[in-house]
């Protein structure tokens, strides 16, 4: 509860069914519990590992193993044992503590809506699927009946002309089709500022105060109409709830990797996301979309300043969205995780390489929280603990590294009775053995867990069957086993670009298109020759034992391009799929709104052959369009000169931002459009205009061309209902 | 006045009123040609834009509908801390 708002506290409890929720103390037993777990079991295998660790490697490396192997299983054990809260509450039926809990059914449809934005930051997206996406989400509401009560908003950050004019033109077309002006929003910043979190508080200080709660989606969002108005229900009953997060789990994936994620979402997601809601309870955390807010409490208190501090630690904040949940618990208001509500959905990338790079800029946002944990103060400890933990996410992939090549060194001096350590072999063997098992379990067992939680709740039918969910589970497994070292390169690498301040470009997410050779050995070909180079060594050395220990670590990084290509591809997808396997509810029965999403009305014109520019140039509805959006501007030389190059030779040669120029001034769309009409038929302009001519010709099923005097009317090669009245050769001219 | 020589207009002008969101139809064409007509009998033989400048006299052009892309603006600030406090 916000200190600064007390009377918001008999809010509160006047809004719920029963009296306020005292959930700290319950949220205080389950974190001790979860730590003393984490760091018992921890502790007991550190101390197994430093009595069976050889001698001969020194004491320097094994002191640095030790730590190393300290902080990677309390990093893992944290997970593990999420996933065991998880399967417990499920098992339970459920957190009695948890928000949607709270207020019953019936309360809840008699709580009022309230006005709501459902915005969408869009930044290069494929334009189609993104408004396809939202359609499917306006449907949804308007079938609730409540589309009154929200509004919508596309929240441009596009800078390729090319793809935000295909945004406005298919805008238009929406507002058009849903019969949605007045409801459903375009903007576009020109200057973009802050990147996403940026492009949110621009829309807010334009519009927040209109509006109380403001729902987020992404590009590849999508949300139920019963989910957003239970979220908007849940808001109203909870005063002192800053921030509701979904837990949206993946759809629509077509290729192999992309339905692996799917797979694993759908079925290992729901236990970890119980079990994070367990621990977190009131303090939890914003993902950055799927999630509804309270809009003044955000723009009173989550305003995100550029950070200070040297190279990475300098400039806007790229990973926000944990960084405003801190805010808003700092300002006293509670965030809350809802793995119960359903009918929230998101897509996966669609290959290896394409998270690899949504990774790369996550890995420098989230280590810039660093700076955020030294410096801000009064950040709420659960809080600090999942900034930790988001950097944990990046950071440990450069320890696992270092792990392993420590193990490797360790293992690679031969294990000599007479020098190990003091416990005896037999003692230390089985110390091994049970080290081992232990931190497979950890690694394991949230699968068993997963799977024994579908199992015994009967849904496995919508997963086809148990033999096919476990097979799926265990495809899932060994692909996993095969993609980590993967990652793990990656991950280190992308970290050590992050530490050194290697700037990250984001042109958008890949949404649709798949891996080929020549990219996937492109991404891979520092893992290729890593693990080549660690091969000649072990052959060098002579030591099989290191070749073997070495094994896992190399042989997928030695069939990396391999991998991502079969799994980059839609056809695996396609045949995984119809061998019934990773299957879920959802790819088996889609939801209609999921089903149209994917493959809604196309909202731009096809076939005509011109790019978007060139249509917003030409098209008279389509330049109408783009004026009304663009802003009259001043004349200036700079404009008329690229007005004239842009006739003379076309939209082609300018570069994006003298497009981006040309195309947001209204008075020089104006220009170009008459005059690109008035062009030669020999000049640029005219041969597009020739095309245009084809296309109509092509609409009309007919030849224009009639003019042909070797031919009587009746002869003409003429189809179409207007095959009478053709041409110009029957108008009188005079 | 031969039709082929202003068979590009006629072209032209048909293309353009296709573009403008117009069915291509024979009435369509009825009414391009007439509008051609009227811009030969002004002697201005292939011009272009005195055709697109007549067109909406001939030729029942759809408005534009383009919709308002933004409500009203109502500015409040972001709050930063530590003035948010």
């Amino acid at each position: 509860m916000p200190a600064s708002q007390p009377h918001q506290d008999e809010a509160a409890d006047a809004g719920r069914d029963r009296p306020a929720v005292r959930w700290r103390p319950a949220a205080c037993f389950r974190r001790s519990l979860l730590a003393a777990l984490v760091i018992g079991q921890t502790a007991v295998a550190t101390v197994a590992l430093a009595s069976i660790m050889p001698l001969e490697s020194g004491y320097l490396p094994n002191l640095l193993l030790i730590g190393l192997f300290t902080l990677l299983h309390g990093w893992i054990a944290v997970g593990c044992w999420t996933a065991v809260f998880g399967f417990v509450i499920r098992r339970l039926g459920g957190d009695r503590y948890s928000l949607a809990r709270r207020h019953t059914e019936e309360s809840l449809c008699k709580t009022a809506l309230a006005p709501t934005a459902i915005v969408v930051p869009i930044c290069n997206e494929p334009v189609e699927r993104t408004l396809s996406g939202l359609r499917e989400v306006y449907r949804e509401l308007q079938r609730q009946g409540r589309l009154k009560h929200f509004d919508f908003y596309i929240l441009s950050d596009t800078r390729d002309p090319e793809v935000w004019l295909a945004e406005q033109a298919a805008w238009q077309a929406l507002c058009r089709e849903l019969k949605a002006e007045g409801r459903l929003f375009y903007r576009r910043r020109t200057v973009s500022l802050n990147y996403k979190s940026g492009n949110i508080a621009d829309f807010l200080r334009r519009w927040g105060r209109r509006y109380r709660y403001m729902i987020v989606l992404d590009a590849d969002s999508l949300a139920g109409g019963e989910t957003l108005v239970r979220l908007v229900r849940l808001m109203e009953r909870e005063p002192a709830v800053g921030i509701v997060q979904t837990s949206p789990i993946i759809v629509g994936a077509e290729t192999l990797f992309a339905r692996l994620q799917q797979f694993a979402s759908r079925v290992y997601s729901p236990l970890f996301a119980s079990g994070l809601a367990a621990i977190q309870m009131g303090d939890a955390v914003y993902w950055g979309h799927n999630a509804i807010i309270r809009v003044d409490a955000f723009m009173k208190h989550c305003g995100l300043r550029k950070l200070t501090g040297p190279g990475l630690f300098g400039g806007p904040v790229i990973s926000h969205d944990f960084v405003e949940a801190a805010y808003m618990g700092r300002a006293g208001y509670e965030v809350w995780l809802e793995p119960s509500l359903a009918q929230s959905y998101e897509e996966s990338p669609p290959t290896l390489e394409d998270e690899l790079i949504r990774d790369h800029r996550w890995t420098r946002g989230n280590l810039q929280h660093l700076w955020l944990l030294m410096t801000t103060p009064a950040l709420r400890f659960t809080h600090r603990m999942a900034l930790v933990n988001g950097i944990m996410s990046y950071l440990a992939s450069p320890l696992w590294l270092l792990f392993v090549i420590l193990t490797m060194i360790t293992a690679g001096h031969a294990p000599q009775p007479e020098t190990t350590a003091p416990l005896p072999f037999a003692g230390g063997a089985a110390l091994a053995v049970g080290l081992g098992l232990s931190t497979l379990g950890l690694l394991f067992l949230p699968r068993l867990l997963a799977i024994g939680d579908i199992l015994v709740t009967g849904q496995s039918a919508l997963f086809g069957g148990r033999l096919r969910l476990i097979a799926s589970t265990l495809l899932e497994t060994v692909v996993s086993l095969l993609l980590a070292p993967i990652k793990m390169l990656a991950h280190s690498r992308s970290v050590v670009c992050a530490l050194t301040n290697v700037p990250v470009h984001w042109a958008g997410q890949n949404r649709q298109e798949e891996t080929g050779w020549g990219r996937a050995l492109d991404e891979h070909r520092t893992g290729i020759v890593l693990a080549l180079g660690w091969c000649g060594v072990a052959g060098w050395i002579g030591s099989p034992l290191l070749a073997l220990w070495s094994l896992p670590v190399i042989l997928p990084l030695l069939v990396a391009a391999q991998t991502s290509v079969v799994l980059g591809t839609k056809s695996s997808g396609s045949a995984v799929d119809n061998a019934g396997l990773l299957a879920t509810p959802e790819s088996r029965e889609p939801l209609q709104m999921i089903q149209e999403a994917g493959a809604g009305m196309p909202l731009l014109p096809g076939g005509i052959g011109l790019s978007n520019v060139q249509q917003a140039i030409l098209l008279p509805t389509m330049n109408a369009v783009h004026r009304q959006l663009a802003r009259v501007r001043p004349e200036k030389q700079t404009t008329a000169a690229l007005i004239r190059h842009c006739l003379e030779h076309g939209p082609d040669q300018l570069e994006h931002r003298q497009l981006n120029l040309l195309c947001r001034d209204r008075q020089a769309l104006a220009s170009l459009h008459t005059a690109a009409w008035q062009a030669d038929r020999d000049s640029y302009w005219g041969s597009r205009i020739a095309s245009l001519i084809d296309y109509t010709r092509l609409s009309l099923g007919e030849r224009l061309e009639t003019t042909d005097r070797h031919h009587a009317p009746a002869q003409r090669p003429v189809r179409g209902a207007a095959a009478s009245t053709l041409s110009l050769d029957t108008v009188d001219c005079g | 006045m031969k039709a082929p020589l202003h068979q590009p207009l006629f072209e032209r002008v048909l293309a353009y009123l296709s573009a403008c969101g117009i069915e291509p139809s024979a009435d369509l064409q009825r009414q391009a040609r007439a509008l051609v007509s009227a811009v030969a009998s002004e002697g201005r033989g292939n011009d272009v834009g005195r055709a697109l400048e007549l067109a909406p006299a001939y030729v029942d052009i759809p408005a534009s509908d383009t919709p308002r892309s933004a409500p009203r603006m109502q500015r409040q600030s972001m709050g930063y801390w530590p003035n948010a406090r």
